[in-house]
C-alpha cells in the first residue's frame, strides 16, 4: 500500500521531482485533454514496469537503459497507434506529445530506479501510484486552466459546471496561463510543506 | 523570392510561433537546471543548436529514404530515438578525443540532451509540416537557437533575481515558471505581429 500511494502525494512526480512536465503543461487546455494524456502515461508506464521486471535479470547491466528505452518506446508507438485508430480527433489535439511519451523522464525513472530491481507486482503498483499521481495533477491544472479559460467545464460533450458571471480569460488556455499555473501551484504546495514543518518543528 | 518567404518563414516559426520552451513547453526539465548561470546556458545553447541541426538532418533522411521506402513509418518514434541517443554519443565520442577544451565547454552537456524533448519534438514537428531537407534542416538550426535565447534570457534575470527578495514559498522552481509564463506572454505575442 505504501508503494502504491508514494507516488501519488509524496512524491509526486510533477511537484516535487519536476519530471515529465513538459507534457503536463502541453496538453492541459482541456480537461478531457489531459485525461486521455493520463491514460496513455498510465498504459505506458504500468506495462513497461511490468515488462522491465520481468527481464530484469536476463539484461547485463550495461545496456540496460537501452533495452528499457526500446521497451517503452514499442508501447508508446501502440497508443499513438491506438488514438490514430480509434479517436483521431484526440490524437490530432495531443500531436507531437503523444510521441514524446516515449522520452517522458517519470516512466524511465521508474523503469530505472524501481522495477528494475524489484518484483512485478510491487513494481506494477509503484508505477501506478505515479500515474495516478501525474494523472490527478495535470487534470487539476487543465482544471483550473478551462475553467478560467473559457468560463466551462466540458468533459465529452457533458456540461458539468458553468460560471456565467465572469468574463473567460483568454490569457489561460494560452501557453502563458500553463506556466502561471504551474508556478503558482507548486508555490502553494510549497507553502503548504514550509508550514507543515514549521509547526511540527514547534511541536518538538 | 518564393522559396526565400518560406525559409524565412521557417526560421520564425522555430525561433518564435513554435518556441520550443515558451511556447510548446519542450525540454522544461533542463531549462530549469541550466538557467541558473549565464555561462553554462551559453554552453548549453551552443550543444542544443549543434544536436538540434544534425537530429533534424539525421532524422529527416532516415524517415524518407529507409522507413518510407520499407513501409515501417510507424516505427518512427524507435527510429528517432535510437538514432538521436547514437550520435550523440557519437559526437561526445569525436569531441573527447579531438578536442578537450571543446569538451570542457560543449560535450559535458551532450548526456542531458539526449533526453531533451526538444531534440525528438523538433523531428516529428519536422514530419508534421512535411518540410523539404532544406527547411527541415533551417527549421532545426532556428529551433535551437530560439532554445538557446530564452535560456540565456532566463539565466540573465535569474541572476540578477539573486538580488532580490522572494517570498519563500516562492523561491526556485515556482518564481522561475512565473517568469517564465511573463517571457511567454511577449512571445506569444510576436505571432501577431509579423504576418506575411
Amino acid at each position: 500500500m505504501r508503494v502504491l500511494t508514494r507516488g501519488i502525494l509524496q512524491e509526486n512526480p510533477i511537484f516535487y521531482l519536476v519530471l515529465g512536465i513538459c507534457s503536463a503543461l502541453a496538453v492541459t487546455t482541456k480537461l478531457e485533454n489531459a485525461l486521455a494524456m493520463g491514460f496513455a502515461v498510465t498504459f505506458v508506464i504500468v506495462i513497461s514496469s511490468a515488462l522491465v521486471s520481468l527481464i530484469r535479470k536476463h539484461i547485463p547491466a550495461i545496456i540496460r537503459l537501452a533495452s528499457y528505452m526500446i521497451v517503452i518506446t514499442s508501447l508508446t508507438t501502440i497508443i499513438v497507434i491506438y488514438f490514430e485508430a480509434f479517436d483521431p480527433a484526440m490524437y490530432r489535439t495531443l500531436g507531437i506529445y503523444l510521441p514524446l511519451v516515449a522520452i517522458n523522464c517519470i516512466i524511465l525513472g521508474r523503469a530505472e530506479a524501481y522495477a528494475s530491481r524489484n518484483t512485478i507486482i510491487p513494481s506494477v503498483l509503484d508505477s501506478l501510484g505515479y500515474a495516478i499521481g501525474y494523472t490527478w495533477v495535470i487534470s487539476l491544472v487543465s482544471l483550473i486552466r478551462q475553467l478560467l479559460g473559457t468560463g466551462s467545464i466540458t468533459i465529452f460533450d457533458i456540461q458539468i459546471l458553468t460560471i456565467s458571471y465572469f468574463q473567460p480569460l483568454d490569457f489561460m488556455i494560452r501557453p502563458p496561463g500553463a506556466l502561471f499555473t504551474l508556478g503558482v501551484l507548486s508555490g502553494l504546495i510549497a507553502f503548504l510543506r514550509q508550514r507543515r514543518a514549521q509547526s511540527s518543528r514547534r511541536r518538538r | 523570392m518564393t522559396t526565400l518567404i518560406s525559409v524565412l518563414n521557417v526560421i520564425l516559426n522555430g525561433f518564435f510561433f513554435y518556441n520550443f520552451i515558451l511556447v510548446q513547453f519542450l525540454g522544461l526539465c533542463s531549462f530549469l537546471v541550466i538557467s541558473k548561470d549565464i555561462r553554462s546556458s551559453a554552453g548549453f545553447a551552443m550543444a542544443i543548436t549543434f544536436v538540434n541541426t544534425l537530429s533534424a538532418a539525421t532524422t529527416w533522411l532516415a524517415y524518407y529514404y529507409i522507413l518510407v521506402p520499407l513501409k515501417i513509418e510507424y516505427l518512427y518514434i524507435l527510429v528517432f530515438i535510437l538514432l538521436i541517443a547514437t550520435f550523440t554519443q557519437l559526437i561526445e565520442m569525436i569531441i573527447k578525443r579531438y578536442s578537450p577544451s571543446l569538451q570542457r565547454s560543449l560535450g559535458i552537456f551532450l548526456p542531458l540532451i539526449v533526453v531533451h524533448c526538444g531534440i525528438l519534438g523538433s523531428a516529428v514537428m519536422i514530419l508534421g509540416f512535411t518540410y523539404s531537407f532544406v527547411e527541415g534542416v533551417v527549421f532545426g538550426v532556428s529551433a535551437g537557437l530560439g532554445v538557446g535565447m530564452v535560456i540565456l534570457i532566463m539565466a540573465g534575470i535569474r541572476e540578477r533575481l539573486a538580488l532580490v527578495k522572494v517570498p519563500k514559498p516562492l523561491e526556485n522552481v515556482p518564481i522561475t515558471f512565473i517568469i517564465a509564463s511573463l517571457l511567454s506572454i511577449v512571445f506569444l505575442n510576436y505571432v501577431r505581429v509579423i504576418t506575411f
